[in-house]
């Protein structure tokens, strides 16, 4: 028998998303509430959080798509295909375009290990720090690939960097396992330069990629699976832009979860039936809830724009605080890939759409330009008045080492381009022993109450008077 | 003027200039993969570069000025050989803090001058020999340019005999004259090409071989490799050289430091101190 304690993250995380494909549809409370009693503690929580009733049907749909994800990259692996490790910057439809290859996102399986693991895989993480790699490596993709240098998780046959330009912790953590562990690896470079040159140097970049690729699968990239997987991430496209619009609406009507779903399906399901399925069935229930002028808690109290990434180490249950508090997350810097459709004319018109849209995903968008700032102020002042933000959130990722560099100047320029107030936390997003989830809630709320409602007109709240220190307090803030 | 070398750099050097502007700033955008498309790209932002040197200062460069500073810089390197040949052999003439003040010298003066001062230096060492150390040791990792810790690291009674270190033998070892033809396409070729640097991807068999050439050729007893808190990108690759050096039967010792910090010295020597006796170098 399999010794449960010794699998590894992504043998486990299949697993249990394995449940959701015996799930119907909808799920009356009761079965909410069995299902709850049976899940070990952490992923009930995380369960908890997602079948909230105004989510429930739309996460049931996100989590099939996922469980999905993870069957298919099975089955082409039992049916002795090629799973490609990916990173979140890098679009995962060119290697869904190929017959005998699927790919497999390390930051996903990294946030999923965390949010449904009995220990939310601090045991990967451990013990990559055992290997000696330095503590300030980025938990998002060390803990996937933590597990892969166990040894007891599947090994991967080929790994794609695309760090380099847009992350020296990710791109160098792929660079380490490929060779520790003698599997092929691919890099796509982006050039630190918006030049047309650039832009023409990446295409090149990208090609020698698909060719790369093609050898080392053994299959030609033609025309018709291209635009297979194209056709399908046009779509996607649509959709997100039409959730992107309603997200304009006061008060928002998109669940605070939806902005994660959103990038989940990007770094997943993109350009595939399933991912479209997703987005349809997202989209459908904003509409919904627009139409019935929903929204969660009493007021809106806030428009939140988060500068980075979010907090994935509390099961989830940050978004639905905020959103019980009237703090609306209207998305995060994962969310701001800026599709465009692809021209699907032909091969060559495919391939150029395709490496601007990986030039376009984020991290690489906003990290990989001339100027980290720049591109980065760039993109979160543009997301921020378009969906009337009033204030930006950064997470403070430990690891995050070029956007903590540049924060200072994120701050100042929103201050000074758009009157919009930055709170920065310290944490690390994907490690619970750093922060305390209860600091993170209680800064949100005090910024909240003490900067954002003032500016928009309200009273700051007074402070209550501090109360014994127990783990009720700060949540209760 | 910056170039894409880390995060750290590039967020350092974008702080300066948003709080403190320069009348001059260039970014020189370097690739970090080694391939024909990436050559063109880095010899056309050579040219840019000059181009706008000239531009701000008023000045010209000429070919035939260029291809005279390569070659000096040639000379430099040579010399720089010269004094790791004196650093490595058996009885070394100098020691590692003292190879590194050399190098830093030479990166900070004219090169007329430095060709003449280590010249004059080197045939003052030729017959000069240490005392046999307690071992003979490598040091390797990230920016480290501190004489001093290395002066006391070295007290404990090791010696550093020859090294990997940005501001050490990957700053002009593998660099050879370059060819004839355009000096700036020479240049871009001979820089991107030789780069013995972490931050270069796809290139990891040049960096480990050429850390191993050197530890054959000092005979080393041992290793040390060095990051600074939060450098990513040898703080990961020296995990992978002490894997791949300890297959090859080369004890390592990886430390962890803050850059220039004084409060940080002790410790390192604690370290190094039971790594010495760890290799029976006590």
């Amino acid at each position: 028998m399999t010794n449960l304690a010794h699998q590894g993250l992504f043998e486990r995380v299949a697993n249990i998303f394995s449940l959701v494909d015996n799930l119907g549809d909808t799920l009356s409370d009761a079965e909410v509430e069995g299902l709850l009693r049976v899940l070990p503690p952490e992923s009930a929580n995380s369960i908890s959080a997602l079948m909230a009733p105004h989510l429930r049907e739309s996460s049931l749909v996100f989590l099939r798509t996922l469980s999905t994800w993870m069957r298919e990259a099975r089955a082409m692996k039992a049916a002795g295909g090629k799973i490609i490790m990916v990173p979140f910057n890098f679009p995962p439809e060119l290697i869904t375009a190929f017959d005998h290859a699927a790919p497999l996102t390390v930051e996903v399986l990294s946030t999923l290990g965390v949010v449904a693991l009995e220990g939310q895989g601090e045991r990967y993480w451990d013990l990559a720090m055992g290997l000696g790699l330095p503590d300030h490596a980025c938990s998002s993709n060390t803990i996937e690939l933590g597990s892969m240098l166990s040894g007891e998780d599947f090994r991967a046959d080929g790994l794609i960097s695309a760090g380099p330009g847009g992350c020296d912790a990710n791109a160098k953590i792929h660079e380490f396992v490929s060779l520790y562990m003698d599997i092929p690896q691919f890099v796509l470079e982006k050039p630190v330069d918006r030049s047309p040159e650039a832009v023409a140097l990446y295409r090149r970049y990208y090609r020698r990629l698909v060719r790369q690729l093609e050898e080392f699968i053994g299959e030609d990239l033609t025309e018709e699976k291209l635009r297979r997987v194209n056709e399908r991430a046009n779509r996607c496209t649509e959709l997100y832009y039409e959730l992107w619009e309603l997200h304009k609406v006061r008060p928002c009507p998109i669940p605070n979860l939806f902005s994660l779903f959103v990038y989940a399906t990007r770094f997943s399901m993109w350009g595939t039936d399933t991912g479209v399925a997703c987005m349809e069935a997202l989209v459908k229930a904003a509409r919904a809830r627009r139409a019935a002028g929903a929204y969660p808690a009493p007021r809106e109290k806030a428009r939140c724009l988060w500068a980075y990434t979010s907090i994935y180490y509390d099961f989830l249950g940050l978004f639905n605080w905020m959103e019980n508090r009237g703090i609306t997350h209207l998305a995060d810097a994962l969310d701001l890939f800026m599709p465009q459709p692809v021209d699907t004319t032909d091969r060559e018109t495919m391939l150029d759409g395709m490496a601007d849209r990986a030039w376009d995903m984020p991290m690489t968008r906003q990290m990989g330009g001339p100027s980290m700032s720049a591109a980065w102020i760039e993109d979160v002042l543009w997301a921020a008045r378009e969906l009337d933000a009033e204030a930006v959130i950064y997470c403070g990722h430990h690891a995050c080492k070029q956007t903590w560099s540049v924060v200072s100047i994120l701050r100042q320029e929103l201050l000074k381009q758009a009157g919009l107030p930055l709170l920065i936390l310290q944490t690390d997003a994907w490690n619970k022993r750093m922060t305390p989830i209860g600091v993170v809630q209680r800064q949100i709320a005090e910024f909240v109450d003490q900067v954002v409602a003032p500016q928009r007109g309200g009273e700051p709240t007074r402070r209550r008077r501090r109360r014994p220190a127990d783990s009720s307090s700060a949540s209760s803030t | 003027m910056l170039f894409r070398s880390c995060d750290h750099l590039r967020g350092a050097f974008e702080n300066w200039q948003y709080v403190k502007p320069t009348p001059f700033f260039h970014y020189l955008k370097v690739p970090h993969i080694v391939i024909d498309d990436a050559l063109d790209y880095f010899a056309d932002q050579l040219v840019q570069l000059k181009a706008k040197l000239e531009i701000h200062f008023a000045v010209t460069i000429a070919d035939d000025a260029l291809r005279a500073a390569t070659a000096r810089q040639a000379r430099v390197r040579e010399l720089l050989r010269r004094a790791y040949a004196l650093r490595e052999r058996e009885r070394p003439g100098l020691t590692g803090a003292q190879t590194m003040a050399l190098v830093l010298l030479g990166s900070t003066m004219p090169a007329e001058q430095f060709i003449a001062l280590l010249e004059k230096e080197l045939a003052a060492r030729e017959n000069e020999s240490l005392p046999a150390p307690r071992a003979r040791l490598l040091i390797g990792g990230a920016a480290t340019d501190e004489v001093e810790l290395l002066r006391e690291l070295e007290s404990l009674g090791a010696l550093f005999v020859t090294d990997s270190l940005c501001y050490g033998a990957r700053a002009f070892w593998s660099l050879t004259a370059p060819a004839d033809g355009d000096p700036l396409r020479a240049l871009a070729k001979l820089y991107l090409s030789n780069t013995l640097c972490p931050r270069m991807f796809e290139d990891y068999p040049s960096r480990s071989a050429f850390i191993l050439a050197a530890a054959e050729r000092a005979r080393i007893d041992g290793a040390v490799f060095v990051h600074n808190k939060f450098c990513d990108v040898h703080g990961i690759e020296n995990v992978l050289l002490r894997k791949h050096l300890e297959e090859q039967g080369i004890p390592v010792l990886l430390l962890e430091k803050e850059y220039g910090a004084h409060a940080d010295r002790g410790r390192l020597k604690t370290r190094l101190q039971a790594f010495l006796e760890r290799i029976g170098r006590p």
